[in-house]
């Protein structure tokens, strides 16, 4: 377990070396604050009537950052398997579990710096945590697990591919439907009736209903619940898709 | 003559390379479709409560433009590797000249955001998408739209050169062509906008194609929007073009001995 730790401490440190450029603030500081104030110029006076939107709105940039997180992980990993870093690594003595902690650690702390920025901007514009201390926690944990347990789905399609390219535009398919038909940007009454029960049981409204019940204060079993169940089946499956993934790699 | 020629058979090998790539294919006419539902789905409602109409009038001209816009980082990418991969300097061996290098890639990528955008058009019409208009404004439609998709092809083409690697081409360009729809009038009217924002929104490009093209499909006055948008397409493509040109014969210079 500690050579497992070591070698993932290692390659984390090369992973977070990579970044280390000026794209990468771009990329953590910049691209969240475009779409934090490109989507509020478009939604804030629509939604005014059905929403506190300085309370609801924050929290689904913080889930678009992290869905966004996940794809470039998958970019990353397709890019280290095009050039046989993937390959390398596997015919070393090092545990298969490694690998993937590395990448999962460092595109997770990633994701919360680009999450704090979202929730600074919020603040700005009269976003509150109105729980406390631990409903605040409550908040944390649940985005960074969420970015976690979608990029371990996310490593186990960027390890099939060699395409960095492909397999990122690739996402993008997913995610606009996931991301969109959920409670993240428009309110439930304000969909059409026929979509409503795919939105109401998708798993990108019960994270963001989570996050929004910590941040307000008055988050209930039921919604806790939902998020809960939501992330624990994903990290299964991605877990288990992930190893797999790295363990067949050519 | 042999400019054009060598322009053809350029712009045929940027449709073909293209056509080569079954995933991006896919990808590149899937997502537009897919903008278009979900925003019908998710923007409906909230638009016509705001501001009466029908949404898919705004919406159908602006997706269609989308394909051009979504398209613009995948084309910067293709003008960058050509730039870099060794063809170019294949085809200075060659004598082709210069400006069908560039016209044919612009030429080439603009045919294949027409096809994609008809793509959309044939998917929208069944949803409640009609034209309202005569012939002449119908072709209008076609018009405005190619001057617009052209207007970003230049600008790919401008990017691809400009940028010094593909990430520096998604970077800075990913977040700009991501605003300059958000951003337009295609989305949410002008009105639904901060006031402090609807002097950019009524400036956007996007917003005065898709003025032009509501107005060309659905009537009303033509005069203004279309003017508008055929000025400031024309115009843009014209720098872009001109800068493009520009960074392309400074690079050839530096690198001929």
């Amino acid at each position: 377990m500690t050579g497992t730790l070591h070698a993932a401490g290692t390659l984390a440190r090369r992973n977070v070396l990579l970044l280390a450029n000026p794209r990468f603030l771009s990329v953590v500081f910049v691209v969240p604050l475009v779409f934090f104030v490109g989507f509020a110029a478009v939604l804030h006076k629509l939604l005014n009537p059905l929403v506190d939107f300085a309370m609801f709105f924050p929290p689904a940039i913080v889930v678009q950052v992290a869905m966004d997180s996940a794809i470039t992980t998958a970019f990353f990993l397709a890019g280290d398997r095009r050039d046989g870093i993937v390959a390398r690594l596997r015919s070393m003595p090092i545990s298969s579990l490694a690998f993937p902690l590395a990448r999962l650690g460092v595109d997770a702390s990633r994701f919360a710096v680009s999450a704090t920025v979202v929730v600074c901007a919020g603040l700005v514009v009269g976003f509150r945590f109105e729980g406390g201390v631990l409903r605040t926690l409550g908040f944390a944990a649940i985005a960074v697990w969420f970015t976690l347990a979608l990029s371990a789905l996310t490593s186990a399609i960027g390890l099939r591919s060699d395409d960095p390219e492909t397999v990122s535009s690739n996402l993008y398919l997913p995610y606009l439907p996931l991301l969109t038909l959920s409670t993240a940007f428009v309110p439930i009454s304000a969909f059409p009736r026929a979509v409503e029960p795919v939105v109401r049981n998708s798993p990108v409204s019960a994270v963001v209903q989570a996050l929004r019940g910590f941040s307000a204060g008055d988050i209930t079993g039921v919604t806790l619940g939902r998020a809960v169940g939501w992330l624990a089946l994903l990290s299964v499956v991605g877990g288990v898709a992930v190893v797999r993934a790295f363990r067949r790699a050519p | 003559m042999t400019a054009v020629r060598e322009t053809w058979i350029l712009a045929r090998r940027t449709v073909l390379r293209f056509g080569r790539s079954p995933e991006l294919v896919v990808s590149s006419v899937a997502f537009p479709l897919l903008l278009l539902v979900i925003q019908l789905v998710v923007f409906r409602h909230l638009v016509e409560e705001f501001a009466g109409g029908n949404y898919l009038d705004r919406l159908t001209p602006a997706v269609m433009l989308a394909t051009a816009i979504f398209s613009l980082p995948v084309n910067a990418v293709g003008f960058f590797s050509d730039l870099h991969d060794g063809i170019l300097s294949r085809f200075r061996s060659m004598s082709i000249s210069r400006g069908a290098f560039l016209a044919g890639r612009v030429l080439g990528d603009t045919a294949r955001i027409a096809a994609t955008a008809g793509c959309v058009l044939a998917v929208a019409v069944p949803l409640g998408f009609s034209f309202t208009t005569s012939l002449p404004s119908v072709l209008g439609f076609a018009g405005v739209f190619l001057s617009g998709a052209l207007m970003f092809s230049w600008l790919a083409v401008f990017a691809g050169a400009l940028s010094s690697s593909i990430e520096a081409v998604h970077s800075t360009f990913g977040p700009l062509v991501l605003l300059a729809y958000f951003w337009s009038s295609g989305f949410i009217p002008v009105a639904a906008f901060p006031g402090i924002l609807q002097p950019v929104v009524r400036a956007n490009p996007v917003s005065a194609v898709q003025s032009a093209m509501t107005a060309l499909s659905q009537g009303g006055g033509l005069m203004r929007p279309v003017t508008y948008a055929v000025c400031s397409t024309a115009g843009l493509s014209l720098v872009f073009a001109l800068l493009a040109r520009h960074i392309f014969d400074r690079r050839g210079r530096a690198e001929t001995p």
